[in-house]
C-alpha cells in the first residue's frame, strides 16, 4: 500500500512539474505550486522538495493550492535575528539628506529605522523592543 | 511590523519561500505554521498548522523617506547590515 502512494504521490508530482514547465495558463511568468493530494489533505511541495500543509487555507479562507508561486524552500530567505543598530555618530550612520526609504518605527520609547535595501533580501527582521517581540516584514 | 507573542510563547518569523497573490507567505520556526496577511486585515493570520485562525495584530509602523524620518526622530537607531 505504501508502495502505491508512493507511486501515486510521484506521478502527481512528476504531472505538476511537466505542467509547470509547459503552461503559463496563469497569465504571469511563474508557475503554480505542485500540488499532492493525501488522505484528505491538500500538501504543496517547494523545490527542496519540503511539504506544506495548506488545507485549512483553502477551506477556511478559500486559498488555492496551485495559487502558491516560487516555492524556494524555508531557508531561501533567510531572515535577520539578531539585529544589529547604528546610531548617529557611528561610522555605517547614514547621511542626514539620503531620501532612500525606511520602515521606521517607534515602540518602548525607542525609534528605529529599517531601510528597504537591507529588508528587500531578507523580508524579516525578528526584534524586540524591552519585553515586546515584534517582526518587521516587507 | 507585527506582533510575534502569542500564548506567553515567542515565535521567530520567517520567509516561507512561498508567496500567494504577490504577497509573501510567513511561517514560524517553532511550529512551521504559515501565516499571511490577508488582503483588507490588520494583522496576520495563520492559515495552516498549530496557531490556525489565531492572529498576529499589526504595529504602528510607517514607510518613509530617511531624511523625514530622522528630521522626526533625531534619536533614531539605524539597522545595521548583518
Amino acid at each position: 500500500m505504501k508502495k502505491l502512494w508512493y507511486m501515486l504521490t510521484t506521478a502527481v508530482l512528476v504531472w505538476g512539474w511537466l505542467a509547470c514547465s509547459s503552461s503559463t495558463s496563469s497569465g504571469e511568468d511563474v508557475p503554480p505550486a505542485p500540488v499532492v493530494q493525501q488522505e484528505n489533505k491538500i500538501y504543496i511541495v517547494d523545490k527542496t522538495g519540503k511539504r506544506w500543509d495548506v488545507t485549512h487555507a483553502e477551506e477556511r479562507y478559500g486559498m488555492k493550492a496551485s495559487q502558491f508561486q516560487f516555492g524556494l524552500g524555508p531557508n531561501a530567505i533567510p531572515p535577520i535575528n539578531n539585529p544589529k543598530f547604528v546610531q548617529a555618530g557611528d561610522l555605517d550612520f547614514p547621511d542626514p539628506n539620503e531620501t532612500f526609504l525606511v520602515i521606521g518605527t517607534r515602540m518602548r520609547g525607542e525609534a528605529r529605522a529599517y531601510p528597504l535595501f537591507i529588508m528587500k533580501t531578507h523580508e524579516i527582521v525578528n526584534d524586540v523592543f524591552e519585553d515586546k517581540h515584534v517582526a518587521i516584514g516587507y | 511590523m507585527y506582533s510575534r507573542e502569542i500564548d506567553g510563547q515567542v515565535l521567530t518569523l520567517s520567509a516561507s519561500g512561498w508567496t500567494y497573490r504577490n504577497t509573501f507567505v510567513l511561517y514560524d520556526k517553532e511550529t512551521e505554521s504559515l501565516w499571511y496577511h490577508l488582503e483588507g486585515d490588520d494583522a496576520l493570520t495563520c492559515i495552516s498548522g498549530k496557531f490556525a485562525d489565531r492572529r498576529l495584530p499589526e504595529l504602528n509602523s510607517e514607510l518613509i523617506r530617511w531624511n523625514n524620518w530622522l528630521a522626526k526622530h533625531p534619536d533614531t537607531k539605524f539597522l545595521d547590515y548583518p
